[in-house]
C-alpha cells in the first residue's frame, strides 16, 4: 500500500504542518491517509461507468470473481468505457471553461490542423458529433474496447481543437511579473486570500476596497492559482496543494472563494474563524475589513515567515510573449513540465528535482501550474538570474507555445511534455490530445487503465500511429525516471 | 488466540479486503497496479460473499478442532504452537485439494496455477491483518476468541429473550 513519507519539500510548509497537527487541524494529507486504500476497482478502471440500474458491476482484477458485468461487458470493454467516460468529462469541462456554445462545434483552424489525425482515427472528420457519439457509446453499448479507446482519442483531439480555436489566438499578453513565497504573509497587516477561481468582478471589487482603506495595509494574495487581475498577476503565497497549510498559518484574514473551492477549505476556514466571501455574499467588503481590523488584536499568530522570503518571476500568457522568448533559440531542446500537486508525492519534489536536471546546454523548460510555482518559490525563475525556465499562466498556454513553435518550424525541438499529476478529467483529455497530436507526453501518476492490458497497449498503438507517445506508470513516478524519460 | 471478528452491520460488500489481501499477501509488487500485471495473478485469502442486503467477508476460522488438519495428506497444514493458528507450509502442499473438501466453511481455496492450497493465516507475520487495515468501514476487528465467544453468548441470550417476549409460553433452552 502507498504511504506518504514526506509531505512537502518546503521547510516552512513542514513547520506549518507540525503546527497544524499540534492544534488538531485536519488537513488534506490527513484526509488522504484516512482514505487509503482508495477504491481498487475504480483505480484499475474495473468499475462499470455505464449508468444502468442493473449495476454497479465490477470485475475481479484477480480473476476469481465476476469476469463480466451484468450486460456481458468484459474487462477490456469496461476499462475502455471508463477511459472514454473520463475523457468525455474532460471535454465537457473544457466546453464549460471556454463558454463555447454547443452548436459551434469547432472552427476552421482545428479542422485543418486536426483533420489529418482525425482521418487516421477512423476516416471521418473530427466534429461535435464526436461528443454525441461518445455519449451514446456510454449508454450501455456493446462496442468493442478498441472502438471506445479510439473514440476517447478522437474526443481528446476535438477538445484540443476547440480550445485552440476559441482561446489561444485571442491572448496577446506581455510577460507579467509575479511574486511568490511565504514571505508575502508577513508584508501587510491584512491578507485577503483568493482561492477556487472567484469571478474577476468580485476580485476587482475587493481590490478597490483595499485601495480605499489604505493599499499599504492590505493585499489580495492568491493561495495557489495564477490570477491575472487588471493586467497584473496577484502575488501567490504557495501552490494549490498548500492552500490549507497557508490558511492554517493564521495569517489570512479573509478568504474570497470561487466556485472551484474544495469543501474542506471552507470547513477549515470555519474551524479557525476565517470569514469566507463568495459572489453571492451581500456583505460589503467595507464591513468585512472593519471586522477584520477589530478582530486583529485578538488573533494569536505563531507563524512568522521572514518578509524577504519572496521570489520573483515572469508569467507568459500568450503567443506573442512566447514568440519573443523563443526568437533567440534556434535548435535548442524545449521541455514542458507542469501540473498540480498530488498528496501521493511530497509537494514540490518532482519539479524541483527534475527541471534543474533538464537544462544542460541550451535547453529551455516551460512550466505551468503548481510545478511552475514551486520553481518560482525556489527562486529559479527570477528573470535576473536568466535561467532557462519559463512560467506559463495556465496549462492551455502550451498550445500557444506549440503554435509559435509550429510557425517557426521548431516543433521537433520539443523534448516532451510531462504532467506531474492530473487534478481533473480535463487534464487527462488535454494530455491525451497532445499525445494524439504527435507529441511525446508523460504523466507521473497511475491512470485507471491498469485493469486491461489490451486497452493499455491499444492506446500506445494508436498514439504511436499518430506519431506521438503517451507514457504512464504503474506507480508514482520518481524524479530519476522522469529525467530519463525526457532524455530518452 | 486472536481471531478476526466481523461487524456484519458495517460490511458494505466493497471487496476492498479481497483486493488488498491479494495485493499484499499474494503479489510480488505489493501495489495494486503491479499486482494486476503478474502471472499467475495473485489471489486473496478472504472472500466476500452474500447479497446486496447482507455481505460477509469469509476467511479461515482457525477452528479449534480443525478438520483440514486431519484431512491433509502430507502435513502441509499444521497448527502453529505459538499463535495457535492453522497455517499452510507451501513446500509440503501437493495440491490434492483434500483440505478444501473438508473445510466446513469453504475458506480454503485451491490455487491450481501455483499448486498450493490458499488460506488465511491472519497475516501472522505482520503487525495486523491487511484486511483490517484496509476496510473503509472498519467492519473487521481483531478480537480474543474468548471475547468473541462471550459476545456470541450474550447475543444468543438477547435473542432468546426477544423471542420469549413475543411468543408467550415458548420455552427456549439456553444451550450457551
Amino acid at each position: 500500500m502507498e504511504t506518504i513519507q514526506l509531505k512537502t519539500v518546503d521547510p516552512l510548509g513542514q513547520e506549518l504542518l507540525k503546527s497544524a497537527g499540534q492544534r488538531g487541524l485536519f488537513l488534506s494529507w490527513d484526509r488522504f491517509e484516512k482514505l487509503q486504500p482508495q477504491d481498487g476497482f475504480l483505480r484499475l478502471g474495473l468499475s462499470c461507468p455505464y449508468g444502468c440500474w442493473h449495476g454497479p458491476c465490477r470485475i475481479d482484477p484477480f480473476g476469481r470473481g465476476p469476469e463480466k458485468g451484468f450486460c456481458g461487458l468484459d474487462r477490456d470493454q469496461m476499462v475502455a468505457a471508463s477511459f472514454l467516460r473520463l475523457t468525455l468529462l474532460g471535454s465537457l469541462a473544457a466546453l464549460s471553461k471556454i463558454g463555447l456554445r454547443w452548436e459551434d462545434g469547432g472552427g476552421k483552424f482545428s479542422r485543418k490542423i486536426f483533420g489529418q489525425a482525425g482521418k487516421k482515427l477512423g476516416g471521418e472528420r473530427i466534429s461535435r458529433n464526436d461528443l454525441n457519439r461518445s455519449i451514446s457509446y456510454l449508454e450501455r453499448s456493446a462496442e468493442p474496447a478498441e472502438t471506445l479507446v479510439n473514440q476517447a482519442i478522437r474526443l481528446a483531439l476535438l477538445t484540443l481543437g476547440l480550445i485552440w480555436d476559441k482561446e489561444m489566438w485571442q491572448e496577446k499578453l506581455k510577460p507579467l511579473p509575479i511574486l511568490a513565497g511565504y514571505g508575502l504573509l508577513a508584508q501587510r497587516e491584512i491578507n485577503i486570500g483568493v482561492s477556487g477561481y472567484p469571478s474577476l468582478k468580485l476580485l476587482k471589487m475587493a481590490a478597490e476596497e483595499i485601495k480605499k482603506s489604505g493599499a499599504e495595509k492590505g493585499q489580495l494574495i492568491s493561495l495557489g492559482e495564477i490570477i491575472i487581475l487588471n493586467e497584473k498577476c496577484l502575488p501567490c503565497v504557495g501552490t494549490s496543494g498548500e492552500t490549507e497549510l497557508i490558511l492554517s498559518s493564521g495569517k489570512i484574514d479573509l478568504l474570497i472563494a470561487g466556485p472551484k473551492i474544495d469543501p474542506a477549505v471552507r470547513e477549515l476556514c470555519q474551524s479557525i474563524s476565517i470569514p469566507v466571501m463568495n459572489s453571492a455574499d451581500r456583505t460589503s467588503f467595507k464591513e468585512i475589513i472593519k471586522k477584520i481590523k477589530d478582530k486583529k488584536t485578538n488573533r494569536s499568530v505563531n507563524f512568522n515567515p521572514p518578509p524577504d522570503l519572496v521570489e520573483e518571476a515572469e508569467v507568459f500568457g500568450g503567443p506573442l510573449a512566447i514568440k519573443d522568448l523563443l526568437r533567440t533559440s534556434s535548435s535548442s531542446p524545449i521541455f514542458f513540465l507542469g501540473g498540480d500537486d498530488h498528496p501521493g508525492q511530497p509537494l514540490g519534489w518532482i519539479p524541483t528535482e527534475v527541471a534543474p536536471n533538464l537544462t544542460d546546454g541550451k535547453a529551455r523548460v516551460f512550466l505551468w501550474g503548481d510545478a511552475g510555482l514551486w520553481m518560482v518559490k525556489k527562486g529559479m525563475l527570477n528573470p535576473q538570474k536568466k535561467w532557462p525556465f519559463h512560467l506559463l499562466d495556465k496549462q492551455s498556454t502550451i498550445l500557444a507555445a506549440l503554435s509559435v513553435l509550429a510557425e517557426g518550424k521548431k516543433i521537433h525541438n520539443i523534448g516532451g511534455i510531462f504532467f506531474i499529476s492530473f487534478k481533473n478529467s480535463f487534464d487527462l483529455t488535454f494530455s491525451l490530445g497532445l499525445a494524439a497530436l504527435g507529441l511525446k507526453v508523460g504523466v507521473a501518476i497511475p491512470l485507471p487503465i491498469w485493469g486491461s492490458e489490451l486497452v493499455r497497449s491499444f492506446i500506445q498503438k494508436r498514439i504511436g500511429e499518430l506519431g506521438g507517445s503517451f507514457t504512464h506508470y504503474d506507480h508514482f513516478a520518481q524524479p530519476e525516471e522522469i529525467i530519463d524519460w525526457f532524455k530518452k | 488466540m486472536k481471531v478476526i471478528g466481523v461487524h456484519l452491520e458495517r460490511c458494505v460488500g466493497c471487496k476492498t479486503c479481497e483486493i488488498y489481501c491479494a495485493v499484499e499477501r499474494g503479489s510480488n509488487g505489493k501495489t495494486l497496479w503491479k499486482a494486476v500485471q503478474e502471472d499467475p495473478l495473485p489471489q486473496a485469502r478472504v472472500r466476500v460473499e452474500g447479497t446486496n442486503n447482507l455481505s460477509f467477508p469469509w476467511q479461515c476460522r482457525h477452528c479449534l478442532k480443525a478438520p483440514c488438519l486431519d484431512a491433509c495428506l502430507t502435513g502441509a497444514l499444521s497448527r502453529d504452537p505459538k499463535s495457535n493458528l492453522v497455517i499452510v507450509k507451501e513446500d509440503k502442499c501437493i495440491a490434492c485439494w483434500t483440505c478444501t473438501m473438508f473445510c466446513p466453511y469453504g475458506v480454503i481455496y485451491p490455487w491450481p496455477e501455483r499448486k498450493v492450497a490458499l488460506k488465511c493465516d491472519r497475516c501472522a507475520f505482520m503487525e495486523k491483518p491487511v484486511c483490517l487495515d484496509v476496510c473503509p468501514c472498519q467492519a473487521l476487528e481483531l478480537v480474543e476468541l474468548e471475547e468473541l465467544v462471550e459476545a456470541s453468548r450474550q447475543r444468543r441470550k438477547e435473542i432468546i429473550q426477544q423471542i420469549s417476549e413475543h411468543k408467550k409460553g415458548l420455552i427456549i433452552l439456553d444451550l450457551a
